[in-house]
This record gives C-alpha cells, sequence and structure tokens, in this order.
C-alpha cells in the first residue's frame, strides 16, 4: 500500500494550513455540539419525565429527524440562510456560522434521544422520591441531567462525532471556501475530486483518529459513571 | 399538637377498590404501627397519608392542611431505599440543596445526619456501594434533614438484620424523644411491639382496629386481628 | 451557567474572524481545482486587502447562488447561460477573461478516432465503450450535451452513465471504470488520478472553453459588494493579471489563455492545442 505510507508521511509533515483545517473543524463541530445540546438536553430530559399533550407526536419527529441525511439538513439551511430566503439578511451563508448551524440542527435530535434515554431509567429509581420531596419541576430537571451527566457526555461525544464526520450539510452551506470554511470533510472531498488520493487519505486518517479518540473517552466515561450506580 | 384527619376514604385502581371507608382522628404524635397482611393496604395508606397517591374520594388532613400540600413538614422512607447517584453526603444534603438552603446550613446539617446514621466514614463513598442497612439509615437521615415534625416509614426495615434494625429503631425513637410524631408500616409483630403506642389494624383496604398498641396486643376486637396476632406470632 | 457562557464565548469567536472586506465568487470546481485561485487570489488580497472567498460548484449552481443573491461576482464557463444571467437583469457588465479548452479522454491504446466526431457516433453505437457523463448542469455538461446534439447522436442506453457529480468524480470513475469522458483542460492537466487516462480527442473548435466574469446586478440585489467586485472585475482584465494568468502552469503545461483584451498584444503564447478564436 504506497498511498497509505504516503498518507502517513503526509499526517506526520502536516503543515500551517492543514492544522487551520483541523482546527475549524473542531471549533465548528465543538460549537455546534454545544449549541444543539444547550436545547436537546433539557427537551430530552422533558420528554423521559413528563406526560405531556404531544409528546408522542415530538418523539416521533425527533426519532425521524435523526434519519435525515446531512445533505437535506444542508439543503435546508442553505434555503433559509441564502440572501433570497427568510434570514438572509444576516448575511451568514457560507460562513463557519452557517455551517454550525447547519450541524446544530443535524446533532440536535441524535442528543435529544440519547439524553431521553439516559433519563428514563433514572427517573424512574427517582420519581418517587422526588415527588415524596416535593421537588419543582426546575430542579427535577437539574438532578437528573446532573446524575445522567456521564450518559449525557456520552450522548454529546456521539453527536460530535457525527458532525465531525458530516461532510453533505457543511459543503453546502460553507461553500468549502479555501482558508476560511474549508474542514477535514470538505478537504477530503475535494482532494478526491482533485484525484489527491494520498492527501484525501491522509485527512481521513485524521479524522478516524479523532473518532477513535472519541470513543476512548465515551468508553471511559461510561467506566467512570457505573461507579455511583446502583447494582441490583 | 396536630390532628390527623382520615374521613371516609377510598383508593381504587384498576376497578379494585384498595381503600375502603377508613375514618379515623388521631392525635399526632408517638409512633404509630401500620400493621396488617401483605395486600391489606398499608403502604397505600402511608401514600395516601403523605399525599404521593390521590384518594378516589374522602380526604386526608394534617391539622388543616391536606395530604398533598405541607410535604416538608413530613419526612419519607420508602421500602426500598431510593439512592441517588451521588455520594452518601450529597445524598443527605439533597432536600435542603433543592430547597435552594445555604451552603453552611447544608454542610451543619449533613454532619449532624452523618452522625445521627453512623455514616461519617462513608460521608464521601458513593451511596451506590452501602450496604442495606447502611443505604436504609441514609434514607432516614435523608427524610430527618429538613426537621420535619412525621416521619412515615414504609417497610424500612424488611430485609434487614437484626443488627442494622436496631439502629433504625434507635434512630426512630431518638426522633420520637425530640417531639416528632412517626408511622411505620410493618409487618413485624415483635417490632410493632417494641415501637408503637398506637396501631392501625388493615385487613383488605379497611381500617379494623384504631387503638392504643398495649391493647391491641393484649385483646384485640375483632376476629380477624385475633386471627392475624395468632397467625403471625 | 459556566457551559452557557462556553457556548456563547465559542460562538462568538468562530464568527468573529469573519472579515467585513471581503467578496464572495460563485464560480466553477474547474477553475479552483486546477489551482488557479490559490495562485491568483492572494496577489489580489495583498494590492487591495480584499478577501476573495471562492465557492466552487458547477456553472449551473454558480448561476443559481449568484441569482439568489448569496454571490457578488460570478466566473463561469458557458456563455449562452452568462448572456441569459445578464439579459434577466441578475448580471451587469459580462467581460471575457481567459479560455482554455475541453479534452475528450478515455483509456490509452484502446482505440484510436479521427476526430471528436468519430468517436462520439462509435461510442453511442456500439457497446463496447462506456462514457461517463456529469450529469450535474456543470458547464462541461452542458457544452458534452450540446457536442451530442451538434453531431445529431442522441446519448442513451447503457453506455452511457450520467453519475450527477464534479469533473474529479468523473475523472475518478474514468480511471477505475475505463470509460471516457469529457473534462476541461485544466481539471485534466491538474489531476492527480489518471491511471490509464489519456486525451483522445482535442483541438477542435467546438471545444472552445472560454471563460467569462459577470458582476451581480445591485438593482437586483442592494447588498452586494459591488464596488469591490468591480474592483476586482477589472483587475482581473488588467493587462498585468492577464499575464500572470497566462504564466500560470502546472507541470509545465500552460492552464488558461487570457483573452479579455484581444487587441492587447500580451507576452503569452498559447499552446498550440488550445485552439485559436477571435
Amino acid at each position: 500500500m504506497s498511498i497509505l505510507g504516503q498518507a502517513i508521511d503526509l499526517v506526520l509533515s502536516a503543515d500551517a494550513e492543514l492544522g487551520r483545517i483541523v482546527g475549524l473543524s473542531l471549533r465548528v463541530s465543538l460549537t455546534a455540539t454545544l449549541i444543539a445540546s444547550l436545547f436537546a438536553i433539557p427537551m430530552g430530559a422533558a420528554l423521559a419525565i413528563w406526560n405531556f399533550r404531544f409528546r408522542q407526536v415530538l418523539i416521533v419527529i425527533s426519532t425521524s429527524l435523526m434519519a435525515l441525511p446531512p445533505v437535506v439538513v444542508g439543503l435546508m439551511v442553505y434555503l433559509l440562510l441564502s440572501r433570497a430566503g427568510p434570514l438572509g439578511s444576516y448575511g451568514i451563508l457560507f460562513t463557519p456560522a452557517a455551517m454550525i448551524i447547519a450541524q446544530s440542527v443535524l446533532i440536535f435530535p441524535i442528543v435529544l434521544a440519547l439524553t431521553r434515554e439516559a433519563i428514563l431509567p433514572l427517573n424512574r429509581d427517582y420519581e418517587n422520591l422526588l415527588n415524596a420531596l416535593n421537588v419543582s419541576p426546575t430542579q427535577r430537571l437539574k438532578t437528573l441531567i446532573w446524575d445522567a451527566r456521564f450518559a449525557i457526555v456520552t450522548a454529546l461525544l456521539a453527536g460530535f462525532g457525527r458532525a465531525l464526520a458530516e461532510v453533505g450539510a457543511v459543503i453546502i452551506v460553507g461553500g468549502n471556501i479555501a482558508g476560511f470554511t474549508r474542514v477535514m470533510t470538505t478537504t477530503i472531498a475535494l482532494e478526491t475530486s482533485k484525484g489527491n488520493l494520498q492527501l484525501a487519505l491522509a485527512l481521513g486518517i485524521i479524522l478516524l483518529s479523532i473518532a477513535f479518540a472519541i470513543n476512548i473517552l465515551i468508553h471511559w466515561i461510561g467506566s467512570f459513571g457505573r461507579k455511583y450506580q446502583v447494582v441490583r | 399538637m396536630q390532628h390527623l384527619k382520615i374521613q371516609d376514604l377510598n383508593y381504587t385502581s384498576d376497578n379494585a377498590l384498595l381503600l375502603k371507608e377508613i375514618n379515623v382522628s388521631h392525635e399526632n404524635k408517638g409512633v404509630t404501627a401500620i400493621i396488617g397482611a401483605n395486600g391489606a393496604g398499608k403502604s397505600l395508606l402511608l401514600s395516601a397519608l403523605h399525599g404521593l397517591i390521590t384518594p378516589t374520594s374522602g380526604r386526608i388532613l394534617w391539622g388543616d392542611t391536606p395530604a398533598v400540600d405541607g410535604k416538608n413538614t413530613r419526612g419519607y422512607v420508602f421500602q426500598k431505599p431510593i439512592i441517588l447517584r451521588r455520594s452518601v453526603r450529597a445524598n443527605l444534603a439533597y432536600p435542603l440543596k433543592v430547597q435552594n438552603q445555604p451552603k453552611a446550613d447544608q454542610t451543619a446539617a449533613t454532619d449532624r445526619m452523618l452522625e445521627l446514621s453512623q455514616l461519617s466514614h462513608l460521608a464521601d463513598q458513593p451511596a451506590a456501594s452501602l450496604s442495606g442497612g447502611e443505604a436504609q439509615r441514609m434514607t432516614i437521615a435523608r427524610a430527618l434533614i429538613t426537621q420535619p415534625k412525621t416521619l412515615l416509614l414504609d417497610e424500612p426495615c424488611s430485609n434487614l438484620d437484626p443488627a442494622s434494625t436496631k439502629l433504625i429503631e434507635g434512630m426512630i425513637l431518638r426522633f420520637v424523644a425530640d417531639g416528632g410524631s412517626v408511622y411505620i408500616s410493618t409487618h413485624d409483630m415483635a417490632q410493632a411491639k417494641r415501637l408503637s403506642d398506637v396501631v392501625f389494624f388493615l385487613e383488605t383496604g379497611r381500617l379494623l382496629e384504631h387503638k392504643a398498641a398495649k391493647d391491641f396486643f393484649a385483646a384485640p376486637t375483632t376476629r380477624e386481628g385475633k386471627a392475624y396476632l395468632s397467625g403471625d406470632l | 451557567m459556566r457551559f452557557i457562557t462556553a457556548c456563547c464565548f465559542l460562538l462568538f469567536s468562530t464568527m468573529t474572524f469573519a472579515e467585513d472586506k471581503f467578496i464572495t465568487i460563485a464560480s466553477t470546481t474547474s477553475t479552483q481545482n486546477s489551482g488557479l485561485y490559490d495562485y491568483l487570489l492572494p496577489q489580489f488580497t495583498k494590492e487591495t486587502g480584499i478577501d476573495v472567498r471562492v465557492v466552487a460548484v458547477g456553472t449551473g449552481q454558480a448561476i443559481k447562488i449568484a441569482k439568489n443573491g448569496d454571490a457578488d461576482v460570478l466566473l463561469v464557463h458557458h456563455r449562452s447561460s452568462e448572456d441569459a444571467f445578464v439579459a434577466d437583469g441578475f448580471g451587469i457588465d459580462r467581460r471575457d477573461v481567459m479560455y482554455n479548452d475541453f479534452v475528450l479522454v478515455g483509456p490509452k491504446d484502446k482505440a484510436n478516432f479521427e476526430n471528436l466526431e468519430a468517436a462520439l457516433t462509435t461510442f453511442s453505437s456500439s457497446n463496447d465503450y462506456t462514457f461517463v457523463s456529469r450529469g450535474d448542469d456543470s458547464g462541461t455538461h452542458k457544452r458534452e450535451r450540446e457536442l451530442w446534439a451538434a453531431f445529431n447522436l442522441s446519448p442513451q442506453g447503457d453506455w452511457y452513465r450520467e453519475i450527477g457529480a464534479g469533473m474529479g468524480a468523473a475523472l475518478n470513475m474514468s480511471a477505475s471504470i475505463e470509460a471516457y469522458t469529457l473534462s476541461d483542460r485544466g481539471t485534466w492537466l491538474s489531476f492527480g488520478n489518471k491511471g490509464n487516462l489519456d486525451i483522445v480527442a482535442q483541438g477542435e473548435d467546438m471545444l472552445f472553453n472560454p471563460y467569462g466574469i459577470i458582476l451581480v446586478n445591485p438593482a437586483k440585489h442592494p447588498h452586494v459588494k459591488i464596488d469591490m467586485a468591480r474592483q476586482f472585475s477589472d483587475w482581473i482584465i488588467s493587462d498585468r493579471t492577464q499575464s500572470i494568468i497566462g504564466e500560470f502552469t502546472l507541470n509545465g503545461m500552460q492552464l488558461f489563455c487570457p483573452n479579455a483584451n484581444p487587441e492587447q498584444n500580451i507576452d503569452v503564447i498559447c499552446p498550440s492545442s488550445v485552439p485559436k478564436v477571435d
């Protein structure tokens, strides 16, 4: 495999340009993860705790959104942010902010569903106690989110991984502008289209290493959280 | 002293009448043992007393306050300890924390409760690592940390060894000595005799006897009471 | 709370590297993939302080982006679409910038064709050849459709594969399945995965591939940065920039012929393979 060898050489001799691309990838995806989680975590917890009107509808919608292909999300955000679209006047199409928005939309249902899944069993354990202590709804949310934090961080990392690996949405709304909105995945797409397979593969290796690191982190956090869990 | 009034209490679930026509007027002091066979409605009555279930009809008043309100004046302990995924200390502090009490007050009260429950040496352990007896002591201390007037205990010593049971009974008696009132459901007649001043005897959802403990154990008036005591002892 | 602050900080820090002084160009992958922009634009930014953001897509999509007002300048290669864009009032001041040509590439040594017409005729009448079409409404795709039509051929059947992807993807696919495809010379020369592919037809007038620059009409989209856009347009057709374009080579091959000012005597010789069109 000479291509693989060349690719590894390229990774090792990473230049400033490559560093910028990797840095932007991380920054965009990290910000998108944080923004998505700001909404998805409380909503996911609320869906797990309370039985309100439209709860089933919301669950079905969010589950369906998980299956949404990134290009479709990209297209929707594109139409929204285009000058011809409703939010066009802000002029954020083809900027990192647009990419963050698209990735947030993409991550939101994942974090929502995984948070709900993490809180459901915890709420079953805690519900009687919280009722007996007459805990307010806000405190209830805080308690359950805090005590499910290890599982929720795992959910965030899963969302982050999806955002980082995604190309379809960011290439549409970011435009893959050199030095400005070019991230790892769009560079891989571009270099592949230029027939520079070594460079594309080199970036792929970096992406893979990050995914690997994220999974180790997920695993580690999971084992840390089990310490506080009641063994039955 | 507060007065406990239960008026025409009925509770139905899935078309089964689980609590039937319960009427009580009771001076709220000392230890009240709620006894009866499995399925007699002991746990349900305790839940209703704390307003955790809504009666199908009738009402429960602590003084003038309906049971759904004033939860902060009572402590409630479940049969199976509910353990928060936190340290022992954080479990104890939790009721004060959700009431947004000052940090210093939380710490002082928690230290007192650690001592009371004899768990100081385990304070920073995850609560999940406690033994059954330790966990139940922690949940009782957690119920006491808000300084309630009344403590409701749902079979707190089932499945516990005699040593653990003794420690828990010690906590209960100390609370009563300090002027608290206790309602404890139990199927351990020896425990009921040891602790209680008054007995509520339930059978299939009806309150058959409500009298001083020494009278009940000496001579139950109902046939069911007699049968239960003789079968159990 | 700390979490929310961190979020805001991150978002803010991401937004702040959006500079004010920039223009957005909707352009084609062929110009970007050749490396021309990487070579040319830093010089413009150095001279004027204006950052140039290139969104490289197919010509058809580039025109749509410009029509929506999401770009300030359009630089594409399909003359009739460009003229329609201006005629419909979306653009102003179209100018010639440069040209090169299209080439028909395919597996080396598989067959010899007398000319383009012979090659296309053979493809459409035999099952021994595969043709990969961009199928993405790009300038190259539009030209390819025009070529079939010019020879009265109808590209239909298993041998004709519309892949709906960019030039690079079409070349990658052609290399791996021994197929033929139409490419612009710039992308072809800079393409790094040629495999067994080589040029099988070139140098005919029909393969002429001119690039034009158009300003997005500020009357249609008042927010466009018309002044900076005009500055860029003036700069790219200036004699000096035109020379620079002519001097751009890849592996010793010239990729584009400047033709903004045909009467001007630019000191650049266009490669003999590229047809001279006035």
